[in-house]
C-alpha cells in the first residue's frame, strides 16, 4: 500500500491519465500544468516518488540554434567568401592573374577579420593560392563548382536557422558555424517523467492511495503513530493572529527594582523605616530649627490621636539634638540659637523623606566604612497635577566613612546617572539645612531642558555628633526618583506612574534602559 | 525659597561696578541664588533659606562686590555706646525680650525703603517663625523722645503705619490685615507696645509698626527694634538688619541702645564679627581636593570673609555679623568650594567596602510578584493616601487619618491593601468583564503597641463566575510554593460575606485574610460582579519563613 500526500497523488493521477491516452512519458512542465502546480513545487515530491521507485525520470539535454544578428546580416547581403568569390571573378575578367594581398583586401571592400576568413576558405577550395604578397586567381571549373556547392549548402543551412531549430545533439557543421560567430546556441535541460511498471501494476490493484490532510494535530494522532499517515495542512505564515497583552508586573515597580538593583551594584545596602515618624527623626535629627517653613502645616502631614512609644534608650540622644539646636557646642557650631521643644520633637507626622530613615541607619550603626539606600514612599500636602503628588518615592543614600569627601558624591551622582543611560550631569551648590556643602545635579531632559534630579551633601556636624560620628564623614543624597522615571518610561504626567488601568499597564513598552540593564 | 526683587542700577551702585547678566547667571549660582527673570531693570531671583543676608539689595551688591573682584574681605565696624536706653521693666511676659539700635548717616530714596520692607518681610517669613520667635521694626529716630519703654498694655490708641487716623489696638486686631494676620501672636490685654517718652507709639510688636515713626526718603537716622522669646535669634536678626543698612551711606555709625529693666542694663545688641578657626586639612578632607593654604585665603576673601592664616595649617576667618549662615568650619568649607566652582572638581567614587544588597523584604516581595504574575494577575499600584470616607464606608478600623490632609481623597493612611484593590476594580471594571489583580505594598497598622509599617500582598478576582473558591486555590497555590503550612479559620471582617471569610493562619498566628465580598460594598461602589479578595501579611510570612 502506497499512502501518498495529497499532490503526489494527483501525479501518479495524471501520469496514469496520460498512459491511457498513450503517453507514457510527459514532460515535467506539461505535467505541472496538468495538475495546476509549479514545477518547484513538485520537484521534492517527484524526487520521493522516484524513490519509492513509482515513477521513473529521464533528463534530457536539447539545444535551441538560432541565427544571432551577423548570421542573419550574410544571409541577406552574401557571405565574405562569395563577395570575395566575385571580386576576385572581376579581376580575372579583366585578365589579371596575380594580385597584391593588400589590394585585393582595398578591392574587397571586406573588414581584415572577414578577408582573411574568406580567403582561407577561397584556398581550401583551390580558388586561390597565396605566394609571397601575392594572391593567385586560378578560377578552375571544377573547383568552383565545389565552391558554389559549398555556399548552397552553408546558406540553406544558415536559411533553416533563422527561426531557430530545436536539435539533440550538435553536428560539425553547427560547431563550425559558432566557431565563425553566426549563431547562438541555448541549452535546454528536460525532464520527463513515466510511470514504472510498480507503478502501474500499484494503480491497477488499487495499492495508490491519498493521505488524510489534517489541520490540527491530535493527541491521539501522535500517541497512535497516526501521524504518519497523515498530512500536515499547510498554514499561512501571514493570517493575522490577535495580539495578548500579559499579565504584567507594574513597569513603575520594575522601574523601582531596576533603580535598587543598580544601586546595590554600587556597594549599597537596603534599609528600611516607618512611614509614620516622630518629627524628631525626620527633621530635628536632621538639625532643622523647629521653626523652619518646611515644618509648618503646608508641608508636612500631621497624624490625628495616636501615641507611638518611645525607646528610653533615646533620651541621651534627645539632649544631645537639644545642645546643637540651642548652643552647638557638642557639635563645635554656635547653634540655632532658639529654645527647642521637645514636644514638637515628639509630634507624629508622615515622613516627607527617606533622610529620616538614613538618620536611623546612622544612628544604630554609627562610624565605619558603610553604604545604606533606601527607595520608599515620602508625603508633602499637595493636589496632584501632572508634575505634583501628595505621596511619591524617594531614592536615599549614604556613604559613610573615614575619608568620604564631597567630591565622592559628585563622582556617585556621574556613575548613577551613567548607569541609568541620564547623560551628562551639570552640578549646582544649593542648601539644604542638614548638609555642607550641598549640591543640586542637573541632567538634560530631551524636551524639558536641565531638570533638578540630584540633591545631596556632606551631613553637617550637627546632624553626625549626636547620632555619635565624629570621625566619619557622610555622603548623603535624597532623590525623587518619580522624575527620573518620568524620564526613563518617557511619561510626561506623574499620576500615569501609579495608574492602576489595565488599558495602560498592559499595553506599556518595557523601555530599552531596563531590558539593557 | 524666597524670591527676591531688586533694582539691577541699585545693586550695580552697591557692587561698585557694572554687572552684565552672565555675571548675574554665574555669580548668583555661587550665592545658591538663581535668576528667575531680569526685565525693565529689575532682577527677580531666589535666594536660599540660610542666607537671609541676600534677601535685599544690599546683602547682593556686597556678595558681587568681592565675587566681581571690587572689593574682597569686608570692612569691620564696631557699635558705639548712646545714652538711649529701652527701658524693660514692665515688658509683656510672653514676648519678654527687646533690642535696639541706632544707624546713623544714612542716605535713603523710594529703592532704599523699598529693599528694607523687602528685606524685613522675608526675614520675617523665613527666619522668625513668622513673627512668632522674632519681629523687627524700623523707624525714623529723628522725632523720637528718648527714653523708649517695651511694656505691655491693656489698651492704648495710636495711628497704625499706613493709616491716617487713631485705631485703639482692639480695632486694630479686628479691622487691620496685619492685625487679623497676626493677633494670634498676643494675648488679650496684655499686648506689647513700645513708646517714647512723649508717648509716641513706635511699634505695637509683632503687629504694626506706628505711623509716626515712618520712614521716608529724608530719614538719616534709624531705630530698629526687635523683639521677640528667642534673644539669641534676635541677636543675629539685629546683625542682619545693621548688615544690610550699613551699605546705605558712605559714614555710617552705628549706636548701641541699652536695655533697662530695675535700673540693670540687661543686654545690648552684639553686632561683632567673630572669629573662627579653620584647618587646611579639614577642608581637603571634607571636599577631596587637594588645595594650597593661599588657594583657600583667596577664595575666602572672595567671599566676603577676612582671614590671617597663623601657620600653615590654621587660619582665622573672621566671620562679618551679618553672615549668619555661618555656624562651623563646614560652612567655610562650602564657601571655599562654591567660589572654587563645582564645574571645576575632579570627581570620582571609590569603590564599594561590601557588597550591596537589597532589604529582605524586598527580595521577598519580588518573588511573591513572580508567583502571583505566573498565576495569572496583573500587578496594581496604589497610593498609601486614601479617603477616610470610603475606610468608613468599609467599616475599617485601625488606621491613621491626617491632621492636616488637602483633598478628602488623600485623608488617611491604609491599614490594609482590600480598599485600594476594591477601587482599582471599579477602574478597571468598565472595560474588563473578569479582573485579576494584585498588589505588593506598604500599609500602616495602628494597634496598642504602637504605629507599625508593613508590607502586604493583596489580590483580587472579579468576573461572574469569581467564588471564594477562586482565592481559596490562589492562596494554596501562592502558599505551597513557599513551602508553608497554613489553616483556615473562619472569620468576620466588614467588607467580606458573613460565613465566607476565613483567617489564614500560621504557626497559630493571623497572616492575612481571604473572603468573598459583602454585595454592600459591591453595591456602594456600583460593582455589578461577584468579587473575592485575598491579603497575606507579608512582613510575618518573612519572619516566620526566615525565623527573623
Amino acid at each position: 500500500m502506497y499512502r501518498l500526500n495529497s499532490r503526489q497523488y494527483s501525479v501518479v493521477n495524471a501520469l496514469k491519465k496520460y498512459y491511457d491516452e498513450g503517453i507514457t512519458s510527459v514532460d515535467l512542465r506539461e505535467l505541472a500544468g496538468s495538475i495546476g502546480v509549479n514545477v518547484h513545487d513538485i520537484m521534492r515530491d517527484l524526487a520521493e516518488l522516484e524513490m519509492r521507485n513509482l515513477i521513473r525520470l529521464r533528463r534530457i539535454t536539447k539545444y535551441v540554434v538560432r541565427l544571432n544578428e551577423l548570421g542573419v546580416n550574410y544571409l541577406r547581403d552574401g557571405l565574405p567568401e562569395f563577395k570575395l568569390f566575385h571580386t576576385l571573378l572581376g579581376l580575372s575578367l579583366k585578365g589579371v592573374k596575380k594580385v597584391k594581398v593588400d589590394e585585393l583586401l582595398r578591392t574587397s571592400s571586406l573588414s581584415s577579420e572577414e578577408f582573411s576568413a574568406a580567403l582561407g576558405i577561397l584556398r581550401r577550395y583551390g580558388i586561390t593560392s597565396i605566394s609571397k604578397n601575392y594572391v593567385e586567381v586560378l578560377l578552375d571549373d571544377i573547383k568552383v563548382g565545389e565552391f558554389s556547392k559549398y555556399l548552397d549548402g552553408l546558406n540553406s543551412l544558415l536559411r533553416g536557422l533563422s527561426n531557430g531549430l530545436t536539435v539533440d545533439s550538435l553536428d560539425d557543421s553547427l560547431i563550425s558555424i559558432r566557431r565563425r560567430g553566426f549563431i547562438n546556441i541555448n541549452e535546454v535541460k528536460e525532464l520527463w517523467v513515466e510511470l514504472t511498471d510498480d507503478a502501474l501494476r500499484a494503480v491497477k490493484e488499487g495499492l495508490i492511495v491519498a493521505k488524510e490532510v489534517i489541520t490540527v494535530l491530535t493527541p491521539n494522532l501522535i500517541s497512535s503513530g497516526g501521524w504518519k499517515n497523515v498530512e500536515f495542512k499547510e498554514f499561512d505564515l501571514n493570517v493575522e493572529v490577535p495580539l495578548i497583552y500579559p499579565n504584567r508586573k507594574h513597569p513603575y515597580i520594575e522601574f523601582l527594582n531596576h533603580v535598587r538593583d543598580v544601586v546595590t551594584s554600587m556597594g549599597f545596602e537596603e534599609v528600611k523605616g516607618p512611614h509614620v515618624e516622630f518629627e524628631l527623626w525626620n527633621f530635628d535629627v536632621l538639625y532643622l530649627p523647629q521653626h523652619h517653613p518646611a515644618r509648618s502645616v503646608n508641608d508636612v502631614y500631621f497624624i490625628k490621636e495616636v501615641s507611638q512609644p518611645l525607646p528610653t534608650s533615646i533620651n541621651t540622644l534627645l539632649g544631645k539634638v537639644r545642645d546643637v539646636h540651642e548652643r552647638g557646642d557638642l557639635a563645635n557650631s554656635i547653634g540655632w540659637g532658639y529654645r527647642w521643644d521637645l514636644r514638637k520633637a515628639l509630634r507624629l507626622i508622615l515622613r516627607t523623606h527617606t533622610t529620616s530613615v538614613s538618620m536611623r541607619a546612622i544612628y544604630e550603626r554609627g562610624e565605619g566604612e558603610y553604604r545604606c539606600f533606601s527607595l520608599d514612599r515620602v508625603f508633602r500636602p499637595d493636589t496632584p497635577d501632572p508634575t505634583h503628588l501628595m505621596e511619591f518615592h524617594q531614592l536615599e543614600g549614604i556613604i559613610v566613612g573615614r575619608d568620604v569627601a564631597f567630591k565622592h558624591l559628585l563622582g556617585f551622582f556621574k556613575e548613577f546617572a551613567r548607569h541609568l543611560g541620564l547623560g551628562e550631569v551639570l552640578f549646582k551648590p544649593a542648601y539644604f539645612p542638614f548638609t555642607e556643602p550641598s549640591v543640586e545635579g542637573y541632567v538634560k531632559h530631551p524636551r524639558l531642558g536641565w531638570i533638578e534630579v540630584f540633591p545631596g551633601g556632606m551631613f553637617r556636624p550637627e546632624v553626625l555628633r549626636p547620632l555619635n560620628v565624629v570621625n566619619c564623614n557622610v555622603a548623603a543624597w535624597g532623590i525623587g526618583i518619580d522624575r527620573i522615571a518620568m524620564m526613563v518610561l518617557d511619561i510626561d504626567d506623574i499620576r500615569d506612574l501609579y495608574a492602576n488601568s489595565l488599558e495602560v499597564i498592559k499595553k506599556i513598552k518595557i523601555p530599552k534602559t531596563v531590558l539593557g540593564g | 525659597m524666597p524670591t527676591i526683587e531688586v533694582s539691577l542700577s541699585d545693586v550695580e551702585r552697591i557692587a561698585k561696578t557694572y554687572i552684565s547678566y552672565e555675571d548675574l547667571e554665574r555669580n548668583l549660582s555661587k550665592l545658591k541664588c538663581e535668576v528667575v527673570e531680569v526685565r525693565g531693570g529689575k532682577l527677580i531671583y531666589e535666594a536660599s533659606y540660610d542666607r537671609p543676608d541676600l534677601f535685599s539689595a544690599e546683602g547682593l551688591g556686597r556678595a558681587l562686590r568681592g565675587l566681581l573682584g571690587r572689593e574682597v574681605g569686608f570692612k569691620e565696624l564696631s557699635l558705639e555706646d548712646s545714652e538711649v536706653e529701652i527701658i524693660a521693666s514692665n515688658k509683656p511676659s510672653y514676648r519678654p525680650y527687646v533690642l535696639g539700635a541706632i544707624v546713623r548717616g544714612l542716605k535713603l530714596d523710594d529703592e532704599v525703603i523699598t529693599q528694607i520692607f523687602q528685606l524685613q518681610e522675608k526675614v520675617h517669613f523665613s527666619y522668625c517663625g513668622d513673627r512668632a520667635l522674632v519681629a523687627v521694626g524700623i523707624h525714623d529716630f529723628s522725632n523720637v523722645v528718648p527714653p523708649i519703654y517695651y511694656k505691655s498694655v491693656a489698651e492704648y490708641t495710636f495711628k497704625p503705619l499706613g493709616y491716617d487716623c487713631l485705631m485703639s489696638i482692639k480695632e486694630i486686631l479686628n479691622n487691620i490685615d496685619k492685625g487679623v494676620k497676626y493677633r494670634h501672636l498676643v494675648r488679650d490685654g496684655e499686648y506689647p507696645l513700645l513708646v517714647d517718652s512723649a508717648g509716641t507709639v513706635l511699634s505695637m510688636p509683632p503687629i504694626i509698626n506706628g505711623e509716626y515713626t515712618r520712614i521716608t526718603s529724608n530719614t538719616k537716622e534709624i531705630f530698629i527694634d526687635i523683639t521677640g522669646t528667642e534673644l539669641e535669634l534676635m541677636f543675629r536678626v539685629m546683625n542682619l538688619v545693621i548688615g544690610a543698612l550699613i551699605e546705605r551711606g558712605n559714614e555710617v555709625e552705628l549706636l548701641k541702645v541699652r536695655v533697662v529693666d530695675g535700673g540693670k542694663i540687661i543686654w545690648s545688641p552684639k553686632y561683632y564679627s567673630r572669629t573662627a578657626e579653620l584647618r587646611l586639612s579639614s577642608v581637603r578632607n571634607l571636599l577631596g581636593i587637594e588645595f594650597t593654604l593661599d588657594e583657600v585665603i583667596s577664595y575666602l576673601k572672595t567671599a566676603g570673609f577676612n582671614v590671617r592664616s597663623l601657620n600653615g595649617e590654621l587660619l582665622l576667618v573672621s566671620v562679618p555679623p551679618y553672615r549668619v549662615d555661618v555656624m562651623h568650619e563646614v560652612d567655610l568649607i562650602e564657601e571655599v568650594v562654591t567660589m572654587y566652582g563645582y564645574e571645576r572638581v575632579d570627581v570620582n567614587v571609590p569603590p564599594p567596602t561590601h557588597a550591596g544588597r537589597i532589604h529582605p523584604l524586598e527580595k521577598f516581595s519580588r518573588v511573591i510578584r513572580d508567583l502571583m504574575i505566573g498565576l495569572g494577575y496583573s500587578e496594581s499600584v496604589n497610593f498609601m493616601l486614601v479617603d477616610v470616607e470610603f475606610l468608613n464606608a468599609l467599616g475599617v478600623n485601625g488606621y491613621i487619618s491626617l491632621e492636616n490632609p488637602k483633598m478628602k481623597a488623600y485623608s488617611a493612611v491604609r491599614n490594609s491593601l482590600i480598599p485600594s484593590l476594591l477601587q482599582s476594580v471599579k477602574i478597571n471594571s468598565a472595560f474588563f468583564k473578569t479582573i485579576k489583580l494584585f498588589e505588593v505594598g506598604d500599609v500602616v497598622y495602628v494597634s496598642s503597641s504602637g504605629v507599625n509599617s508593613i508590607r502586604k500582598v493583596g489580590a483580587v478576582a472579579s468576573g461572574e463566575e469569581v467564588t471564594l473558591t477562586d482565592m481559596l486555590i490562589l492562596l494554596k497555590s501562592l502558599m505551597h510554593a513557599l513551602g508553608v503550612d497554613y489553616s483556615l479559620r473562619s472569620y468576620e471582617d466588614p467588607v467580606m460575606i458573613n460565613g465566607r471569610c476565613g483567617e489564614v493562619i500560621v504557626d497559630d498566628l493571623n497572616v492575612g485574610v481571604v473572603g468573598e465580598v459583602h454585595p454592600r460594598i459591591l453595591n456602594y461602589l456600583d460593582l455589578v460582579m461577584p468579587v473575592a479578595i485575598m491579603e497575606l501579611d507579608l512582613s510575618a510570612l518573612l519572619r516566620l519563613i526566615t525565623g527573623f
